[in-house]
This record gives structure tokens, sequence and C-alpha cells, in this order.
């Protein structure tokens, strides 16, 4: 039989009373909480009726000592009726005591709602809004939101998806604690005291696991979505992400308990965890030129999965170019973006040499809604006023409608061509003629037909 | 409030207030450990009382003269409920025998 177990235990950060209650069930189990950081931990006991009282100090945050003067006061005064603290988290403390009726540690419940909210608002709405402000920002910098990249990649319709239900659950959550503390102020002024703390309990739990679910989704998708090699990047950057999150806090927790001072250990936390992350992410960087650069047929693997290469119009001569290409495919629509360049420019050559190179994008799909915004998307205007798309009339030609980029009432050299279910985007690095567009849109007409 | 204060006008630490409350009112009033920390800490910001030493870890305090005037105010404050009530009771009392 075993002496511990371990549970994933969610509650609504301010649901004092849920936790309370839960606790006191388990004890009455024979189960009693010792640990309540990640995953909780439980010690077999003798079932018992144990009352259980959660405190949030505002006083007391993450990074004071854990056994400092303030705190081992309070255990004192606890102490004195009855209760003993079991353990803490953060700002939120566990207390117990197996006697009949103690006296409760809050009796004032202007002061406890005070206390909840000051913990609550520093340990959870801050730091959660301000992570969730900067997934979507980054989402948002990211291109996430472009309907190419949205619909036509697993792993980026369940980025989008886990972030969706993070940024719900906590918006969700935030809203729902403002609203419970201005209930429970109403009901104290008028003689009452803080209003219950449940509620919508399950649902909490549910949009949690979803966001679980998803992410096991998303590391499978995004292996998958990359030919493995730079999905694998992802997820590494991943697990090194959460890793050094985990390294952080056990460090900040043995130096609480060493009774470093609160100053001392947020320098220390945060200088190792920025030194790490920029370790972390040199060696990431080394990695990824490894596998772009480092194998010398990357770019001949990648050429051979450009559907249009300038060398399709023009004899390129020995100039050398390189090559990447992105492709990713879903239900809903596929989508391919090759980018061809020389490196002459880089290697700082004659400027008189004749270079090439083009860029493209191939989108296609048979949702009509899909194809609206993915068109929309490729004429977005970035001149504002001082350019715009316009439709050209070319003849013999298989695309339907071909639009041209203008830049102050000239040609600015980028084509959209459109065909049924399909939209290419190219933009050739050289000057073009006719006879090349109608080259470029045999090409790729017979690459989408 | 009211309880914690009026132990405090001589040098008492917290946890001497909760029994010494308790004492004094028969066990009617209780003060949770949490409340009495929270508030022995806003009377010390705000003035009311000051901490006179700290022992290991028992810090002792004691009512400041602004203390005092606050606890006398509100002693003069019941004082004043409690004449009205008899003034209302007295006042309920005779119009009850001259109805009768």
């Amino acid at each position: 039989m075993k002496d511990y177990k371990r549970k994933l235990v969610l509650f609504k950060p301010f649901d004092y009373e849920g936790i309370e209650k839960y606790l006191e069930e388990m004890a009455a189990e024979g189960w009693r909480v010792e640990k309540t950081e990640g995953l909780w931990r439980f010690k077999r006991s003798e079932p018992a009726r144990v009352h259980y009282s959660v405190v949030f100090l505002s006083k007391n945050g993450q990074f004071d000592p854990e056994y400092d003067q303030n705190m081992e006061e309070f255990d004192d005064y606890c102490g004195a009726s009855g209760w003993t603290r079991v353990c803490s988290n953060n700002r939120m403390h566990i207390y117990c005591s197996e006697e009949d009726d103690p006296t409760p540690i809050e009796t004032d419940e202007s002061l406890k709602l005070k206390c909840v909210k000051k913990s609550i608002v520093s340990m959870y709405v801050v730091p959660m809004l301000c992570w969730t402000g900067l997934i979507c920002f980054n989402c948002g910098i990211g291109d996430m939101f472009r309907p190419e990249y949205l619909f036509s990649s697993y792993s980026n319709m369940l980025t989008i998806l886990i972030c969706l239900l993070v940024a719900i659950t906590v918006v969700a959550t935030c809203l729902g604690f403002w609203i419970w503390v201005k209930r429970s102020e109403k009901s104290i002024e008028s003689g009452g005291g803080c209003l219950p703390t449940s509620g919508f309990h399950s649902l909490y739990k549910v949009s949690y696991f979803l966001a679980i679910l998803a992410l096991i989704f998303w590391a499978v998708a995004i292996v998958a979505d990359n030919d493995g090699s730079i999905g694998f990047v992802v997820i590494f950057t991943v697990v090194i992400i959460a890793l050094i999150s985990i390294l952080s806090i056990y460090l900040m927790k043995a130096m609480r308990k060493a009774g470093v001072s609160k100053k001392m250990n947020k320098i220390i936390t945060y200088g190792v965890s920025t030194v790490l992350f920029l370790v972390a992410f040199a060696a990431m960087c080394v990695w990824l030129l490894v596998i772009t650069d480092g194998e010398d047929n990357w770019s001949d693997v990648e050429k051979n999965k450009m559907v249009l290469t300038s060398e399709d119009l023009r004899d390129v001569g020995d100039v050398h170019y390189d090559y990447t290409y992105y492709g990713t495919k879903t239900f809903l629509m596929s989508y391919e973006k090759g980018d061809e360049y020389d490196d002459i420019d880089m290697t700082g050559s004659d400027d008189s040499d004749i270079t090439y190179g083009l860029v493209y994008e191939i989108a296609r799909t048979e949702k009509d809604w899909l194809y609206d915004m993915c068109l929309k998307q490729q004429l977005k205007n970035t001149y504002q006023e001082e350019g715009g798309w316009h439709k050209e009339k070319y003849s013999g030609l298989h695309a339907e409608t071909v639009y041209q980029l203008y830049f102050q009432g000239f040609p600015d050299g980028e084509w959209v061509f459109c065909y049924p279910d399909a939209i290419a985007h190219v933009t050739p690095y050289f000057e073009v003629n006719e006879d090349d567009l109608k080259k470029i849109d045999q090409i790729v007409y017979d690459a989408v037909k | 409030m009211f309880y914690i204060l009026l132990c405090l006008h001589n040098e008492c630490c917290g946890t001497d207030i909760m029994s010494k409350v308790s004492d004094m009112t028969d066990g009617r009033v209780r003060i949770g450990p949490g409340t009495l920390y929270n508030l022995l800490d806003q009377f010390a910001e705000t003035g009311l009382i000051i901490e006179t030493r700290t022992e290991g870890r028992k810090r002792s305090y004691i009512l400041t003269e602004k203390g005092e005037k606050l606890l006398r105010d509100e002693y003069d404050r019941i004082l004043l409920q409690i004449r009205d009530y008899d003034a209302a009771q007295n006042a309920a009392q005779k119009e009850g025998k001259l109805r009768a």
C-alpha cells in the first residue's frame, strides 16, 4: 500500500473554500495534504475530522525567506488558537486543526477580503494577464493569424486553440474574481460576510484539461507539420523553457529555505534564469545553423521542393543560390512558400553581377470563405495611399485574374495569380516581361491544377 | 478592534492579547489569529500602537496617545449608545403604562 499519493488539483486561485472543503474530505478518507506546489502530495493517515483553513498573507511573497520573523510570529498566533501550518505555496498558506470548534483564523470578513484581494492580484491576476498578453502578442507578430499560416498547419491551429483556451480561462477567472470581490464588498457593507468562492469549478477544470490535451496534440502536430527537424527544435525550445522555469523555482525555494533575503533571492533567481535562457538561445541558434546550413545538400534538398525558381525563366549562370522552402497541409488547405536568394550581397561581391532569385507563395483551398480570406491577405496593401493592387489584363493565361502591385503609379514587380481553388503570389527579384509571366503562369498552373 | 486596543493599555504580545480577550469576555469574543496579526500591523502603521520590544519571535506592543484617544472615543460612543438605548427603553415603558 502506498503511503503517499500525488494529485493534480485544480481550483480557481481564490477558491479557498473549495480547497478547504476538498482537504477536509481527503483527511476524512485518510489522506493529509503535505505539499501544494505542482502536483499536490498527500500522506496516508488515519481517517479523521480535520479542519483546514487557507490563509492569504499579502506580506509574505514567493521570494521572502520561508521562516522569517513575520511568518514565525504568524505561526505562533495560529498555534495559540490550535492551528498548525501544513504547507505554503507563494502567498497561500494552509493550516489545519483537529480541535472540535477552533477559532477561525480570520474573524473579520473585511480584513480577510482585503488580504485575499491583495494576494490574488499580485500572485495571479497581474502575472497571468501579462503572460497571456505576451503570448497573444507573440502569436500576432509571428503572423500566426494570417489565414494561410493558420489554416494550413495543424500545429498553428492548435497553438491558437491553446492560447485561446488559456486566455479565456485567465480572463474569465480574473473577471470572476473581480465580480466576487465587488459582491463580497457589498455584502460586508450590509453586515454579511464574503460570498462563497465556489462555482464554475467543473468548467475551470475542463478548460485546463482541454488545454493540456491540446498541448499534447500540438507536440505531435508540430513534428508532423515540419518534416521533423524544425518541429523538434520548437519542442526542444518549449522543453528548455519549462526546464529552466522549474529550475528557477527550485533555486528560489532553496534560497527561501536557506533564509536568503528577498532582494538577494530575486537578484539570483532572475539572474540565473536570464543567463540560462541566453545559453539555451545560443545553443538553439547553433543547432538551427547546423540543421539548415551544416548539411551540404540542405539547400539542394530545398531546391527540389520548389515549384518555381529563376532558372525556369532565365539562364542564371554560375551564381550560387540558396533556397528555403516551407510547405504545410491540412484538411482545409495547403500552403507553400519558396524563397530563392543569391549569396552575392552577403559575400560583398561586385554590384555589377547580374543576379536573380524570387519568392513565391501558393495557397490552395476548396473552401470559398478561406479562398476569400487568403486573397484578401495576399492583396494587403502595405504602401497605404502611395500604392495598391491593380487588376491586369493579360491574354493567354490560365489564371482567371492577375493583380500587380503598384507604388507611386509604377509597377512594383509583385504579382498575384488567381486560379480556381488556388492563389499564387510571386515576387521575382528581377524585371520580368509578359513572356516570363506566361511561363510563371504555366508552371504554377501545372502545379495547382 | 476595541478589545485589542483595550488589552494594549498594558504592554503585551499577540498571543497574550488572544488569551486576555477570551478571559475578559468569558470566551464570548474570539479573535482569529489572522485578524489579530493584520490588525496589529494596521494599528502600528497608523500609530495607534507602538512596538516596545522583541523577544525571540515575540513582539510586544503598547497603546500610543493616539490609540488611547481613539479607545476613549470608542468608549464614549458606546456610552452614548447605552444612554440612547436606556432613554428609548424608558420612553417605551412610560408609553406602555399610559396605555394600560
